[in-house]
């Protein structure tokens, strides 16, 4: 499993950065959303 | 905050000729390690004209500062506040911004954009740490979430 998630990282670090950064930023949206939405419950 | 919006924060402080350095949560997605960040950190040049142009972009997305009890949400105070060297936490409509000044293991914003990488986001040209610098700055912070970042960052170095 450790090995797999390694491999995964080591693909994610050969993209653009601009390309990991916007899917990075996506991926916070998404979850200020989720803890924000949460929170007002 | 209303939406998050950090592309559009970046975008902003990027297109109003603000001279910074992104680094933390978002260098470290921009550097292959995706997870998710709370805000936008980042190191600025130490200039009066800097300060003033970030205090603009803060005000122009609904930002202020909490100082104490303090509420900061002029352009003038937040320079201000920045320009006293600490570190100075921004909210606004887009989300946090957080300058990162005064942190021992923090290189300067000289020697940070010497060795940072450029990328692109919404069509604008943003400058990101260097991966080494990166691996320092989590080294000297040394929180788990930090060690863990470190150990990613280590293992795609690998």
């Amino acid at each position: 499993m450790e090995k797999i998630r390694i491999e995964r990282l080591r693909e994610d670090a050969r993209r653009p950065l601009s390309v990991n950064l916007s899917e990075g930023i996506a991926l916070s949206h998404k979850l200020l959303r989720f803890t924000g939405a949460v929170l007002e419950r | 905050m209303n939406e998050p919006a950090f592309d559009e924060l970046l975008r902003s402080l990027a297109d109003a000729d603000v001279e910074f350095v992104v680094i933390g949560g978002l260098a470290l997605n921009a550097w292959g390690v995706v997870r998710g960040t709370k805000d936008v950190d980042v190191v600025l040049a130490a200039e009066a004209d800097n300060f003033k142009r970030v205090a603009g972009v803060a005000v122009a997305a609904g930002g202020h500062v909490q100082q104490g009890e303090a509420l900061l949400g002029s352009a003038f105070s937040i320079a201000a506040a920045l320009a006293a060297g600490e570190q100075v936490v921004i909210e606004t409509n887009l989300g946090r911004l957080d300058v990162v000044q005064g942190l021992d293991g923090v290189p300067s914003f000289e020697d940070l954009r010497s060795r940072a990488t450029e990328a692109e986001i919404l069509g604008s040209r943003v400058w990101i740490c260097s991966r080494e610098d990166l691996k320092a700055m989590k080294r000297a912070a040394g929180r788990t979430r930090d060690l863990a970042d470190l150990e990613d960052l280590d293992a795609i170095s690998g």
